[in-house]
């Protein structure tokens, strides 16, 4: 406890660092969870850890994290989500016979919807993945290229890569 | 002029000061490239419109809140021995007796050859606190301790280690500075339980436990773990203001068995899960794993961790990683030992190319 206050209280730079990079993290973590309370959330997680160690503090390790843990939240949530659906669908089927449609099935199916579009993020390859989450928060190619430790002159061809496989994967989605 | 690759003609959409007149007058007259251009143009909106959307952001607010949770007493960090010690727990709770036909003979039954992550929320974590402990449900009493002895080398560990203990072949530099090697002894431990224990449990605590089954009363449950070698390389635990675990841990151990004389394992799997503290979802996700002769639990707290499943060394692991892409592990089983590699500050890509290089 005495450490983590003496930290934050220690003028090495921390508080303009988060004060220039908060939003744009914020950005970067709500384009992948759609939602302002788990972005918040990835930031908070990303801020901790740059504030506890002073060598995470670059950008652009910063923005990766942002993007692997709003990832991660995702995947891990879609988890859950299909293990509750399957749960409540057994229960469903006990309580009122096979092929019945109870209110708890249905809010759960208009949950499903919300992340389809994020299911076909997740089936992309996790470099393909972060490269489009960075791009779609405002990057410039070289910021993206620094962050994900590439030549700038590699981003165009990976992106136009990871867009393509993007559209596939949503055409899945919707047949 | 050429045509202008994928690439570029990406790139001209975004950033078109980054290209030349010429190169600009090329993209628009060609036919070849605008069609390439086209199909780029529509994957790109796409795309944009799959990411679109802002939020809102008070920094100020959100400082504030940091400051509360750095200054908060600190929450245990999860490492790798504590996943695997959890693991354990786990197995020795749930692994035990297939079917209640085998109730009275002495049967190893658990030997981990997949590793399967159960996703554990903080309120899970909360609701555990209130579970009772093994000590109020039974006796543990340690037939063989476990004894540990350091080596300096790797070869003097390598030739108590009673088993081919294999290291990476080359380890980053920023751990590469120390080294340390250990090697355990076996160890056997014996758990019993007592309706007694859980009786008096419940009349100190005035909370109710599901009723212990006749037979489960005086079943034993025998855990042998085998001998292990571990090295350690860098800095383990890093100085008390920062909670980066920075160095690289490998674990490995001859596979651990449980065997079990007494109760079925329905019988003590109900009991278990009936538990106080056990959440609905825990308990579901602890019964859909079937095979629990072969399948060793890990929990994930999902608010900070990420698992799956992933080829290493050859055969398939569980790769668990921190949410922040830093900190990783990774375990497996191959040829009758359980490896764990974990790495503090490193990515998931790093841990698995150093699983991958064992030798």
């Amino acid at each position: 406890m005495v450490a983590a206050t003496t930290l934050i209280d220690r003028d090495d730079g921390f508080e303009r660092f988060f004060h220039d990079e908060y939003a744009r993290v914020v950005s970067i973590a709500y384009r992948i969870t759609r939602d302002r309370a788990e972005a918040e959330d990835v930031a908070q997680e990303v801020f901790a850890r740059a504030a506890r160690s002073p060598r995470l503090r670059g950008k652009g390790l910063l923005y990766t994290a942002a993007v692997r843990s709003a990832l991660n939240l995702v995947r891990s949530k879609r988890r859950r989500l299909v293990r509750e659906t399957r749960r409540v669908r057994l229960e469903s089927a006990l309580e009122h016979g096979a092929g019945a449609q109870s209110d708890p099935q249905l809010v759960l199916e208009r949950r499903i919807d919300v992340q389809r579009v994020r299911s076909a993020l997740l089936r992309l390859p996790q470099r393909d993945a972060e490269l489009l989450a960075l791009r779609y928060s405002g990057l410039s190619y070289r910021e993206i290229a620094s962050a994900l430790n590439l030549d700038a002159a590699q981003i165009g061809t990976r992106l136009a890569r990871a867009e393509r496989a993007l559209k596939k994967e949503m055409d899945r989605e919707t047949h | 002029m050429k045509h202008i690759d994928e690439g570029d003609l990406r790139r001209l959409m975004d950033e078109p000061g980054e290209f030349s007149g010429a190169q600009h007058e090329h993209a628009a007259s060609c036919p070849q490239c605008a069609g390439v251009a086209a199909q780029l143009r529509e994957n790109a909106q796409l795309a944009a419109a799959a990411f679109e959307g802002a939020a809102h952001a008070d920094p100020s607010r959100a400082r504030a809140r940091l400051a509360r949770e750095l200054a908060a007493p600190r929450r245990a960090r999860w490492y790798f021995p504590a996943a695997v010690t959890a693991a354990a727990a786990f197995a020795l709770a749930l692994a035990f007796t297939p079917l209640g036909g085998y109730a009275s003979a002495f049967l190893t039954l658990f030997q981990p050859r997949e590793f399967v992550p159960i996703d554990i929320t903080q309120a899970d974590v909360r609701r555990l606190s209130v579970a009772p402990q093994a000590d109020q449900l039974g006796t543990l009493a340690v037939i063989r301790r476990q004894t540990r002895t350091a080596f300096s080398t790797l070869e003097a560990a390598r030739a108590h280690a009673g088993f081919d203990a294999r290291v990476p072949s080359h380890v980053p530099t920023s751990v590469a500075s120390s080294r340390t090697f250990t090697v355990a002894t076996p160890g056997e431990y014996v758990y019993t339980f007592s309706a007694s224990k859980a009786r008096a449990f419940e009349s100190r605590s005035h909370r109710r436990l599901p009723p212990m089954p006749p037979g489960l009363n005086g079943t034993t449950v025998r855990v042998r773990v085998g001998q292990a070698f571990v090295a350690q390389y860098g800095t383990n635990r890093n100085a008390k203001d920062d909670d980066m675990h920075e160095g690289l841990t490998l674990v490995e151990m001859q596979i651990p068995t449980v065997s079990s004389r007494g109760a079925s394992f329905q019988e003590l799997e109900r009991y278990m899960l009936a538990l106080p503290g056990i959440s609905p979802d825990l308990a579901m996700q602890l019964r859909a794993l079937g095979d629990l002769q072969n399948r060793m639990p890990v929990p994930v707290n999902i608010s900070k961790q990420s698992a799956q499943s992933v080829t290493v060394d050859g055969v398939q692991g569980l790769a668990i990683g921190d949410n922040t892409g830093l900190g990783a592990g990774v375990m497996w089983q191959k040829g009758g030992i359980v490896y764990g590699l974990m790495g503090g500050a490193m990515t998931m890509d790093q841990v698995l190319a150093l699983a991958n290089d064992l030798h």
